[in-house]
């Protein structure tokens, strides 16, 4: 009999069956649909044991990556692990190495890396601010690349009347500890080869996980055109451009564009890479079709979700876009 | 053979699923229901979908179908532009029009459920 290990549960599967019947025959609770490997609701987690190929089928690069699994299609060999797929990992403290902002509105905060990521991934920050008044939680996307950089990094937007950010650009400091959980998501560079073109487009602080993963992609080879788009309001929005520029220099595959949406000429004449307009106009213009591509949005959710369909109706797989949308708080 | 393997089987529901979401998303009658965030989510849903419509394995029951899709209220001007567009679909795959017959066949034969009457 083969061992199924969920938490504190063991449950023994019978000769043929899967691990959700087993599971729910054991009274579990598993979230299920249509038990034939379409649906995907029943997706879980193995930390540990081998995942039958077979219980794989249908899912992204990027699932099989972090051992998800179909818990309808496995009938394992050995002994495995599991865990909801949503299920929250542990807090980790880590030490504040860097700090500082990048331009008027964007604080970059480098941490101890204390666990393994994918860049892109997101991570979040539980934290007492208003001397210890109230407790936030924040989630932020990882800027940095773990076999390249010895720190995690973060590109906190300064919100006016934000509680956590405020705190963070005028009480945190260098040594300070953060509680941090993670790493979370699905949004990193999991190219089925290394010749597919790649476009990246992200609003404002949504750079952070863009430029995670188009390092990411570049120092694993990726030879295919990487094109990012950076969109801003204003010109001043604009971050990180020397670090931009020094990957075009570098990298002939890899472009990158600024989209100003302010009408603002001072922009437009400051850097060759820039232009003023709409993102989504522009995007339609320059790529009319994204058939084939690999797309990374990420931003606002009303921009994600806006743009996630624009490129899929022109052309782009469901599979191959990939989206980190995030959700405005205080 | 069996209709869901004459058509092709997995594969060919592969196929259809960015072809059938791409109507749906083109088609004001329902557009709404199907514009989320989460794309991936939705690909998957489609593919159950077309799984079961194609006369694949699945476990869905009436019951199933009716609890899904209860909070939408459906009218019957949804369910057909459902068909027109799995039809279309159908069609741009080349699948015979005696098969698309049998597959309209499988959706109407849930329509009070999903219809919730
Ligand atoms: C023709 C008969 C139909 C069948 C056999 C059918 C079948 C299904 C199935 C199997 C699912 C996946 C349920 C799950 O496991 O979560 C689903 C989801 C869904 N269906 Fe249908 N459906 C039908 C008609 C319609 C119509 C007419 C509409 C609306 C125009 C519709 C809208 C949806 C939506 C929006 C979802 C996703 C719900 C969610 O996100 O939870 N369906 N359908």
């Amino acid at each position: 009999m083969v061992e199924i290990r969920f938490g504190e549960h063991t449950v023994l599967l019978n000769e043929g069956e899967s691990v959700l019947d087993g599971c729910l025959r054991n009274g579990l609770h598993i979230p299920h649909g249509c038990k034939s490997g379409a649906c995907q609701s029943c997706m879980l987690i193995a930390d540990e044991g081998n995942i039958p190929v077979t219980a794989q089928k249908g899912l992204k690069n990027t699932e099989k990556d972090l051992r998800y699994f179909l818990s309808c299609q496995c009938i394992p060999q050995n002994t495995l692990h599991i865990r909801q797929a949503n299920q929250m990992q542990d807090i980790q403290h880590s030490r504040v190495l860097a700090h500082g902002l990048i331009n008027k509105t964007v604080l970059q905060l480098r941490l101890e890396p204390v666990f393994t990521y994918k860049p892109g991934q997101y991570l979040n920050i539980w934290q007492k601010v208003d001397n210890e008044k109230t407790e936030c939680v924040r989630s932020y996307s990882i800027a940095s690349v773990p076999e390249i950089d010895d720190f995690i990094e973060l590109h906190i937007k300064i919100i006016d009347s934000g509680k956590f950010s405020q705190w963070a650009k005028n009480h945190l400091r260098i040594g300070d500890t953060l509680q941090l959980q993670g790493p979370l998501g699905q949004c990193f560079y999991a190219a089925e080869n290394p010749e597919q073109p790649l476009l990246l487009i992200g609003v404002g602080t949504g750079l952070a996980p863009l430029i995670g993963i188009a390092r990411d992609a570049l120092q694993k080879g990726h030879s295919g055109k990487i094109d990012l788009i950076h969109a801003a309001r204003e010109a001043h929005s604009f971050y990180l451009q020397n670090e931009l520029g020094n990957l075009v220099r570098d990298y002939p595959q890899f472009n990158i564009t600024y989209v100003c949406q302010a009408d603002d000429q001072t922009a437009a004449s400051a850097s060759p890479y820039r232009v003023n307009g709409d993102v989504y106009a522009y995007v339609k213009q320059h790529f009319p079709s994204t058939k084939g591509m690999k797309v990374y949005v990420c931003g606002a959710a009303s921009f994600v979700r806006k743009i996630s369909k624009q490129v899929f109706l022109s052309g782009a797989s469901s599979r191959d876009i990939h989206a980190d949308s995030f959700l405005p708080c205080s | 053979m069996s209709l869901y393997e004459r058509i092709g089987g997995e594969p060919a529901v592969d196929a259809a699923v960015d072809i059938f979401y791409r109507k749906v998303l083109a088609d004001d009658r329902i557009c709404h229901f199907f514009d989320t965030v989460d794309m991936d989510k939705q690909a998957a849903k489609q593919k159950a979908f077309l799984t079961m419509v194609f006369g694949g394995p699945n476990h869905y029951s009436g019951k199933d179908l009716r609890e899904g899709h209860k909070h939408m209220a459906l009218t019957e001007i949804h369910f057909d532009a459902v068909i027109e567009n799995l039809a279309a679909t159908l069609q741009e795959l080349g699948v015979a029009a005696e098969d698309i017959q049998e597959i309209a066949a499988i959706a109407n034969s849930v329509k009070n459920d999903v219809l919730n009457r």
